[in-house]
């Protein structure tokens, strides 16, 4: 069904037409139309380290404000969310357990915030784009985009959802199947945060230390 | 509980604010100018590091972007997650307004608290203080007056650490904002928040970025 409704749309203009060939370039192994694949990838994936930078966008803010940091990856359901700079903090998450950890003068402390529930369901959002899974909230509806760049669109089905954020954007890596390059979290139209990821690194062992203990 | 209600009762009526001795003629003007260090003179973005400590000494972190000017007393303040999610948004101009308030932070005593707490920290609590020398302890003090009954103690000590000090109308202690060094006015690289009342709380500042804003 879609992909008659595609092919109308590439019948009809020309340059959907060139866009459709471009996508079928080898150079785009994540296509449009191959999620699925995309899937498939994530679900062979054995582990995932990765380099980001955090932009967030706020009408307060002259300039973005920018976080970095390492992220780590393991099926079914391990991750470490690590900010180096300029603050320093460590979000794991492991057999279903949520801590973060606050860097204060050297020293790493405990964080026992209001917000830690609210941060295990973005974790959990997080292991399930990792997998490929972006319908597996229900609290989200789902969409594929293709131009300029395949990306998948979630938006909150419920009120209540879309006044805390109205858009989240996943970009998958060209270069490595089933990976995700960018996530750009849309609150309106001029606050949002893009994480972008880079030096990423598939596969190699991590110590399950890396999940349970802050360093 | 009845007669520690009464001795709560019996020692807040009891207290009073701490002497003030005379201070020479000769160092009249450097305690002056030392009572203004704490404070912003032009409008500023400022953007903190917080670590917060609550009873049971429940810590959590988040970033504070705050835009404050001294010349009108009015700010904006955004409260987020190291992550980037807004918590916390209000503004102060010919009153309060909250934009945004994610739960827990949602309780209608905070914004308030917040705001005295800016303003208790960054803007000059008056001109000329009502009274002005040395306390007992060896500090000089600018003892200032606010509509309300409520007193406002800032404290220099000869280290260069500042110290000022929130009284009720009932003179009892209600904040405390301690300043280990401040190069420029009202840009101390850290600074701590400590409110008395219930929920006590104790909060760190650590300055990431400072900009001068021009209107």
């Amino acid at each position: 069904m879609r992909a008659a409704r595609n092919l109308r749309i590439l019948i009809a203009c020309p340059t959907g037409l060139l866009l459709a060939l471009l996508l079928l370039l080898p150079s785009s192994p994540v296509r449009a139309e191959s999620w699925e694949a995309f899937r498939e990838a994530a679900g062979r994936i054995k582990s995932v380290e990765a380099q980001f930078v955090q932009k967030k966008t706020l009408p307060i803010l002259a300039k973005p404000f920018i976080s970095s940091g390492r992220f780590f990856y393991q099926p079914p359901g391990s991750l470490r969310w690590e900010y180096e700079r300029p603050v320093g903090s460590v979000l794991m998450m492991h057999g279903g357990n949520v801590k973060r950890y606050l860097r204060e003068k050297n020293a790493w402390r405990e964080d026992a915030s209001a917000a830690l529930p609210a941060m295990q369901t973005v974790l959990e959002e997080i292991v399930h784009w990792q997998q490929g899974r972006f319908d597996a909230n229900p609290h989200f509806r789902v969409s594929f985009v293709e131009n300029p760049e395949p990306r998948v669109i979630l938006v909150p089905k419920e009120d209540s959802w879309r006044k805390m954020i109205r858009q989240i954007e996943l970009t998958p890596s060209r270069e490595q199947a089933g990976v995700i390059k960018s996530v750009r979290m849309i609150e309106d139209e001029r606050s949002f945060t893009v994480l972008e990821f880079s030096r990423v690194r598939l596969d190699r062992p991590l110590p399950a230390s890396l999940f349970l203990r802050v360093e | 509980m009845p007669a520690l209600l009464a001795a709560v009762l019996v020692l807040g009526a009891c207290a009073a604010l701490p002497q003030i001795r005379p201070l020479e003629p000769s160092l009249r003007s450097a305690a002056l100018d030392a009572c203004r260090r704490p404070f912003l003179t032009e409008k500023y973005r400022l953007v903190h590091a917080l670590n917060a400590v609550m009873p049971g000494d429940r810590e959590s972190g988040a970033v504070g972007v705050l835009i404050a000017d001294p010349r009108t007393g009015s700010f904006q303040s955004v409260l987020m997650t190291i992550e980037g999610f807004v918590l916390f948004d209000i503004a102060y101009a010919q009153g309060l307004s909250v934009n945004r308030a994610v739960p827990p932070f949602d309780a209608p005593a905070f914004a308030p608290r917040m705001a005295e707490d800016i303003g208790l920290a960054f803007f000059s609590p008056g001109g000329k203080p009502a009274a002005w020398g040395r306390m007992e302890t060896g500090e000089t003090v600018c003892r200032f007056e606010r509509p309300g009954g409520e007193f406002v103690d800032v404290m220099s000590g000869e280290s260069g650490a500042l110290e000022i000090r929130l009284y009720g109308s009932g003179k009892e202690l209600k904040k405390r904002v301690s300043i280990p060094r401040v190069e420029r006015p009202g840009l101390a690289d850290e600074l701590e928040i400590q409110g008395a009342g219930w929920p006590s709380y104790r909060l760190h500042l650590r300055l990431i970025e400072a900009e001068r804003v021009e209107d």
